[in-house]
């Protein structure tokens, strides 16, 4: 039997059947998870809000427009889940845990070269994490969903010029970071 | 010479420059090694960002998930227009009761100031209860004499108003009930919702 796409899922959602939901889940659960881990930075609380955002699209299952693909706005759902919950939460509560063991499908083979890429990624995402929000949410949908300066914009109610400006002191921020941790 | 800012860099490199902008940025690094090394920098920058790994998701959110939402009702589109019909003729119903209840406006008043200046009597509630069992029609001769005069008896009164005020009941759960179907109902939107 040829898999559904997610338009026919979406189709059946909407139709009531739950298990179409759940197939979608499925299928999104780690992506949608790793934009919210990019924005938390702390798995139990990305895990928390990737659930909120399943839950808050279904609810708004209506509004979704059936010609487009489903991932991105399933990603851009939780990207905005999140951005509630840290404009809400008292920053100074972010804490970045070391999670050596959960990366997905690391090489196997050359242990220096794993390492290394082990290392880069954790700073990486301590340069991540060491943002305000607001920038981070700009390098989430400009570098891992790929979204132009319109669009970060218009998902985040900035101005072109201020898309612009986030993304330029984002940059530069991580770059910093990244320096000071003997990287760049 | 006059260098390109790091803004503008990056946004060369995002593919967000105006043509024309974009093509004296591009003539610009040609000549100037400066500006060149910094683009290679934002570029490296880039890089490393974009080859953060993903991580595992270490337990399943399909539980939870389907834990935390009711199932949609499926209704089609001749139930959507029936619902809506239902919804117009429930609003004109309720807006016809309430405005025959304001008709009764002054044996309310006359009621309630009775009510205000003396204790009620065991008997005035036996009468209302009474009066709530009266056949509707009584409660629509009465209507005639309520419109007419502020002095009709109480129990006339109460039967004219018990049955507006059940009606209207009737009517808000009912359009309440609707409500809710159709905010719960799916609605695809774009032209799958044809082939649906």
């Amino acid at each position: 039997m040829p898999e559904l796409t997610d338009q026919a899922l979406v189709l059946g959602a909407l139709r009531g059947e739950v298990q179409a939901y759940g197939e979608l889940v499925r299928r999104y659960q780690t992506s949608v998870y790793n934009v919210c881990y990019r924005l938390m930075g702390e798995r139990q609380t990305a895990e928390d809000r990737a659930q909120d955002a399943f839950v808050r699209a279904y609810r708004r299952l209506e509004t979704f427009d059936l010609e487009r693909p489903f991932g991105p706005w399933i990603r851009r759902v939780a990207t905005n889940v999140c951005l509630n919950h840290l404009n809400r939460a008292d920053p100074a509560t972010a804490p970045l845990e070391e999670e050596f063991g959960e990366y997905a499908a690391a090489s196997l083979g050359e242990p220096e070269k794993e390492l290394q890429r082990r290392e880069m990624a954790e700073s990486v995402r301590a340069a991540l994490d060491s943002l305000p929000p607001h920038y981070r949410a700009v390098i989430e949908l400009r570098h891992y969903q790929d979204l132009s300066y319109a669009e970060i914009a218009s998902a985040l109610g900035l101005t072109m010029s201020e898309v612009k400006t986030h993304l330029y002191r984002a940059r530069k921020g991580l770059a910093d970071q990244l320096r000071s941790g003997g990287l760049r | 010479m006059k260098h390109i800012s790091d803004a503008d860099l990056q946004a060369f490199l995002d593919r967000e420059l105006p043509v024309e902008a974009a093509g004296l940025v591009s003539d610009h690094l040609q000549v100037c090694q400066a500006c060149a090394t910094r683009l290679e920098s934002f570029r490296g920058l880039f890089a490393s960002v974009e080859s953060l790994p993903e991580m595992a998701l270490q337990k399943d959110l399909v539980p939870g998930v389907l834990s935390g939402i009711e199932p949609k009702i499926a209704i089609g589109p001749r139930m959507r227009w029936l619902l809506l019909a239902e919804l117009a003729v429930g609003t004109a119903s309720l807006f016809t009761a309430l405005s025959w209840l304001k008709l009764s406006t002054p044996a309310w008043i006359a009621w309630l100031t009775t009510s205000l200046h003396s204790s009620v009597e065991p008997a005035d509630w036996v009468g209302w209860l009474t009066s709530l069992e009266t056949p509707v029609e009584n409660g629509l001769s009465a209507f005639g004499s309520l419109t007419a005069s502020a002095t009709v008896p109480l129990a006339a009164a109460l039967s004219v108003t018990g049955w507006a005020v059940f009606l209207a009941g009737l009517v808000i759960v009912g359009v309440a009930a609707n409500g809710v179907i159709l905010t719960r109902a799916g609605s695809p939107r774009g032209k799958d919702r044809r082939s649906a």
